[in-house]
């Protein structure tokens, strides 16, 4: 090669891989121009899509742990799980109208404000779901994961999708939840909230005021609890033995087995409090969205996935960064650029993320030793 | 097999100059050099996690150095993908053998033979005449050379049943068949009883001949060090401590300290003494 | 081409013509009605998808879920240009997709090349070149097929209707294909350097992505005739049996040279071992490639043939939750071996798609999707091999030379002349 300006330059462009930057630096431009343009615009418009975005990216966090949890200790890649924030959501809603257990505190302590016993309520509807999840996830753990824990992994693999399917397919069935879309009849009433520069009010049916973000009752509770959530499973992994032998198992089960650790225990129950987290998740997104049907969780569970992905799997913090990340990308890309493809695009950013940073935001990087 | 092909310059075969490597804040090779003539056979010795294994990985491309230069045959050779870096005339075994485990002892063999195969894809889709005739070739070519490592009767062994001893036997042929100017050996007496090492010491004195090779040889098994290698560098903490004969390594103070301690070398430097009086 | 044809190729051939000959007479009289016909011809297209993804992923060990995305791919572009043949009487189609695919694929051949010999270009930057010109050459043939179509649409005219219907399906099918492969490559070159895990997950996100697309493909993308998620009709039915035989006995024999030689074995030693391979001089990225696009290929393949078995497309054929179909079938049949995959192909056709739809009252329709997760845990648990594990019919095996002793026989030479003097 000769040594004029040109080659080096080309070398140059080659080396500093600018061609491949320039690309991703396009579209990274073309989105912020987008947004940007979008947030002068209509502020608040804006400001509301981003409190939605929040929303929704809580409840892909809920699910997101669960996913990058049981992928750090056995690395697998449990397609059954979105399935089990499905259940989460029809275990609830069968609390609701058969059981009436969001009514139970105003029944046992008439004595009780309104808004305590309605926050009780629903808890109590959560916390029941989460419970079921948990059982249902050991059990499909025991049976269907276990004895192919040291099989090729693309058995698990399968094996985690034939659960998937069963699971919605037996919830299709008539005697159980039936095919239908099912109106999800909420444990409380929806309560609006108009926030402006002229204060807060409260809708009663009315359109809503000019110049105001609106925040619904919904949206607290499903933030709330999912920051309350999030921050107990920080407390449990770091600060409990429990917590501390699963990062051990996470990280080398095998010693962790010689230094007496009951792995399997430990595995079953980071699958429980995973499935727990996407039971809450289903009863969020139940009470958010009203309506549920036995393929609910296939869209979710992959959004979610694509967080855990994104954020680094195996990485907690990760994945609720991913979580948020892809909530509100989604919500976005709904009211700014096209809803049809708002999904697409969320892949979209998946592809794009792991071109540029593949072991994701705070993923550590696997180097195979030669 | 016929000779390696014709050198292209005169001078060492391999030069390692202020090599580096880092692994995040760790420095796992530094400054290192080693210089290899055509017909040595080496030995890279040090204790564990001297970084012995990383600069052959660095000199077969699996790492990009951090720092330094490595020129083989002339050429300059840091940054090129292992593949390059093999079709140039470097090949090498691994510490934990690495057969294709599913495929049989001559399949093995065959890979090697790859890159001068002779026919392009549209010829082996397309069963052209070229094909039949140059798979034929390479075959036989492969079949020839499990003969020199008496492997011709486990040809259609799948590689991850045949015993230990056969598998590093395996690795070897398997590496030569790219008839490479420079040959990694990655501790290939790891496992292996005193009669087997024994063996394995024959194994390389004849390929070094038979095939006019260099060798380079990282290994823990003194005895096959000692009785193989004509120069031998020493590593420690990433960098190169001691060069030379055989006998200066034994004696030197500092390779002792090395594996086994300050006390040791003192007790070992006092044991000399004594000795020499 | 053969220069001898051995037993094994004889008994492949013969007897897979005969089962075509049996076939094609009981379907012809009758005997075996639409309805099997259907679910043959089906079973075979998922054979050619399913040999695709064992290259992919048996042969070459990358855990793709992006095979039925190229399926879509394939059906769509190939339903598209026979549709506008035969109900827009216009070649449009053809010819668009054939320059848009023969221009860009030549400047990717070219490019491919050039780019080869630059040292250390990195594979986003590369990916970025090949883009920018693909979206070069197609903008240039799509504004040349324009202009080229009323001739080539007057040309093809001048033959009878029937031949005239099988040319035009035939270039749509093998041209569907070769786009399906170029947006393989394009798309695997930067993905596949990420590694196994990462490389299943993009591929998901393609597969989700091409999906939403074909919901959309009358309003956003402007294929009005596609109706997006209200699924394309009025596709001519054009794959007949002996069509689907054709293919996939080429297909069958052409995947079998490459595999049981020199390119085969390097596609199989990037399973093995990947630095291995690297330290004997295989260029991995590249055999990666390779097996990537033509496995995405013979989707494509699969899918133009198939869209054009019923005559309707649908996008829900291409969502997330059928694109494990050929996955499990790859699994269920063994996934190093092409029989296998053969084998449990028709099995998921046969039995899922037309004994249970038969045998099952009414009704109870859905506990097909209870039995069929139950049998793939069964089959895991019992045997995760698969069925045939790496068993292969002999003509698809490996032949292993005869052994040779050239140094016991120098030896032998030797002692034979020392003792005859």
């Amino acid at each position: 090669m000769n040594t004029s300006t040109n080659s080096t330059f080309f070398q140059t462009v080659i080396q500093k891989r600018w061609l491949g930057k320039a690309f991703l630096l396009l579209l990274t431009a073309l989105a912020v121009w987008r947004i940007a343009t979008a947030l002068m615009a209509d502020p608040l418009l804006f400001l509301q899509q981003v409190v939605n975005g929040l929303q929704l990216g809580f409840v892909y966090a809920l699910i997101a742990l669960g996913y990058t949890m049981v992928y750090g200790i056995v690395r697998l890649i449990n397609f059954a799980h979105g399935d089990v924030f499905m259940v989460g959501s029809f275990v609830s809603f069968y609390s609701i109208t058969r059981f009436q257990l969001h009514l139970w505190p105003t029944s046992v302590f008439p004595a009780m404000s309104e808004n305590l016993s309605n926050v009780i309520g629903v808890l109590t509807v959560i916390v029941v779901a989460m419970i079921a999840c948990a059982l249902l996830a050991i059990v499909i753990e025991r049976v269907a994961y276990k004895p192919l824990r040291n099989a090729p992994r693309i058995s698990a693999l399968i094996t985690a999708i034939g659960v998937s399917f069963f699971l919605e397919y037996f919830a299709a069935l008539d005697f159980v939840f039936s095919a239908n879309f099912i109106t999800y009849k909420r444990p409380i009433e929806v309560v609006t909230w108009a926030i402006g520069a002229n204060g807060i009010t409260q809708l009663s049916g009315d359109a809503p005021p000019e110049g105001t973000i609106l925040l619904s009752n919904i949206a607290l509770i499903i933030i709330v609890t999912s920051i309350l959530l999030v921050v107990a499973l920080q407390f449990i992994v770091h600060k409990t033995r429990i917590g501390k032998a699963m990062r051990t198992v996470a990280y080398d089960k095998q010693t962790a087995r010689l230094m007496g650790i009951n792995a399997d225990a430990v595995i079953s129950t980071t699958f429980a409090i995973g499935a727990a987290l996407a039971g809450a998740a289903g009863v969020l997104y139940a009470i958010a969205f009203s309506q549920i049907f036995f393929v609910m969780g296939i869209l979710p569970g992959l959004k979610a996935f694509v967080a855990a992905v994104l954020g680094g799997i195996g990485s907690l913090p990760g994945a609720l960064l991913g979580a948020l990340i892809m909530g509100q990308a989604e919500v976005l890309s709904a009211a700014y650029i096209s809803t049809p493809l708002r999904d697409a695009i969320a892949f979209s950013i998946l592809i794009v993320v792991l071109l540029v940073r593949p072991t994701g935001l705070f993923g550590e990087p696997e180097r195979e030793k030669a | 097999m016929t000779a390696n092909t014709q050198l292209s310059v005169s001078g060492p075969l391999l030069k390692v100059e202020g090599l580096s490597k880092n692994f995040g804040g760790l420095r796992a090779v530094n400054n290192m050099e080693l210089e290899l003539n055509p017909g040595d056979l080496a030995g890279l010795i040090g204790p564990n996690g001297a970084g012995k294994t990383t600069v052959f990985n660095l000199i077969t491309g699996v790492y990009v150095p951090t720092s330094g230069k490595i020129t083989f045959n002339g050429q300059e050779i840091n940054g090129l993908a292992p593949h390059v870096i093999n079709q140039m005339g470097i090949a090498r075994t691994f510490q934990n053998i690495r057969l294709f485990p599913n495929l049989t002892v001559l399949e093995n063999v065959c890979i090697a033979y790859h890159s001068h195969a002779g026919y392009s894809m549209q010829d082996a889709i397309l069963r052209s005449r070229k094909f039949e005739a140059k798979e034929k070739e390479l075959l036989e070519k492969a079949q020839d050379f499990l003969s020199i490592f008496r492997l011709e009767d486990r040809q259609g062994e799948i590689a991850r049943n045949l015993p230990y001893g056969e598998q590093r036997r395996l690795e070897i042929a398997r590496a030569l068949a790219a008839n490479p100017k420079l040959l990694c050996l990655d501790e290939p007496a790891a496992g292996m009883n005193p009669a087997e090492s024994v063996a394995l010491m024959d194994l390389i004195h004849f390929i070094r001949d038979r095939f006019s090779l260099t060798i380079l040889l990282i290994e823990h098994q003194m005895r096959v060090v000692m009785g193989v290698c004509e120069k031998i560098t020493v590593m420690d903490f990433g960098e190169k401590i001691a060069y030379g004969e055989p006998r200066e390594i034994q004696s030197n103070p500092r390779v002792v300290e090395a594996y086994l301690g300050r006390g040791a070398a003192e007790l070992a430097e006092k044991f000399r003494r004594s000795k020499a009086q | 081409m053969m220069s001898k044809l051995s037993k094994p190729t004889l008994w492949f051939l013969g007897s897979s013509v005969a089962i075509y000959v049996v076939l094609q007479i009981l379907v012809s009289t009758g005997l075996l009605n639409s309805f099997w016909d259907t679910i043959i011809r089906i079973g075979a297209v998922m054979a050619i998808v399913s040999i695709g993804l064992n290259l992919i992923y048996g042969f070459n060990g990358q855990f793709s879920l992006g095979q039925w995305g190229f399926y879509a791919i394939g059906a769509y572009a190939a339903a598209d240009v026979t549709y506008r043949w035969t109900v827009n009487k216009s070649a449009d189609g053809l010819v668009i997709l054939f320059l848009a695919t023969a221009l860009s694929g030549a400047s990717i051949l070219w490019l491919h090349q050039r780019i080869a010999k630059v040292r250390g270009i990195d594979p986003l930057s590369a990916f970025t070149i090949y883009l920018t010109s693909t979206i070069a050459w197609s903008a240039l043939a799509f504004w040349v097929g324009i202009t080229a179509t009323p001739a080539v649409t007057a040309l093809l005219n001048m033959l009878p209707a029937a031949i005239a219907l099988q040319i035009v399906f035939i270039v749509a099918v093998l041209f569907s294909a070769i786009l399906a492969a170029e947006i393989s490559y394009l798309f695997g070159l930067p993905i596949l350097s990420l590694g196994s895990d990462y490389f299943g997950i993009a591929t998901l996100g393609f597969t989700v992505i091409v999906k939403i697309l074909l919901d959309n493909s009358d309003t956003l993308l402007g294929f009005v005739e596609m109706k997006g998620a209200r699924g394309m009709i009025g596709i001519p039915k054009i794959t007949t049996l002996f069509w689907v035989f054709f293919f996939l006995m080429v297909v069958i024999v052409l995947v079998r040279n490459l595999l049981r030689s020199s390119y085969g074995r390097a596609i199989i030693s990037v399973r093995e071992d990947e630095i291995a391979a690297k330290a004997m001089g295989i260029d991995v990225a590249e055999y990666k490639i390779v097996a990537f696009v033509l496995g995405s290929f013979l989707a494509g393949l699969a899918g133009g043939l198939y869209a054009h078995i019923n005559g309707f497309l649908h996008p829900n054929t291409f969502n997330f939750i059928k694109s494990f179909d050929p996955m499990i079938i790859i699994v269920f049949g063994g996934l190093g071996s092409i029989t296998g995959t053969i084998f449990a192909s028709f099995a998921w056709a046969l039995v899922l798609e037309g004994i249970l739809r038969i045998f099952l009252p009414q009704g109870f329709e859905t506990w097909r999707f209870v039995v069929y997760p139950l049998l793939l845990l069964v089959i895991m648990l019992l045997r995760p091999k698969g069925i045939f594990g790496d068993y292969e019919i002999p003509f698809l095996r490996q032949v292993l030379p005869k052994p040779r002793h050239p140094e016991k026989e120098k030896i032998e030479a030797e002692k034979i002349a020392e003792v005859q003097p």
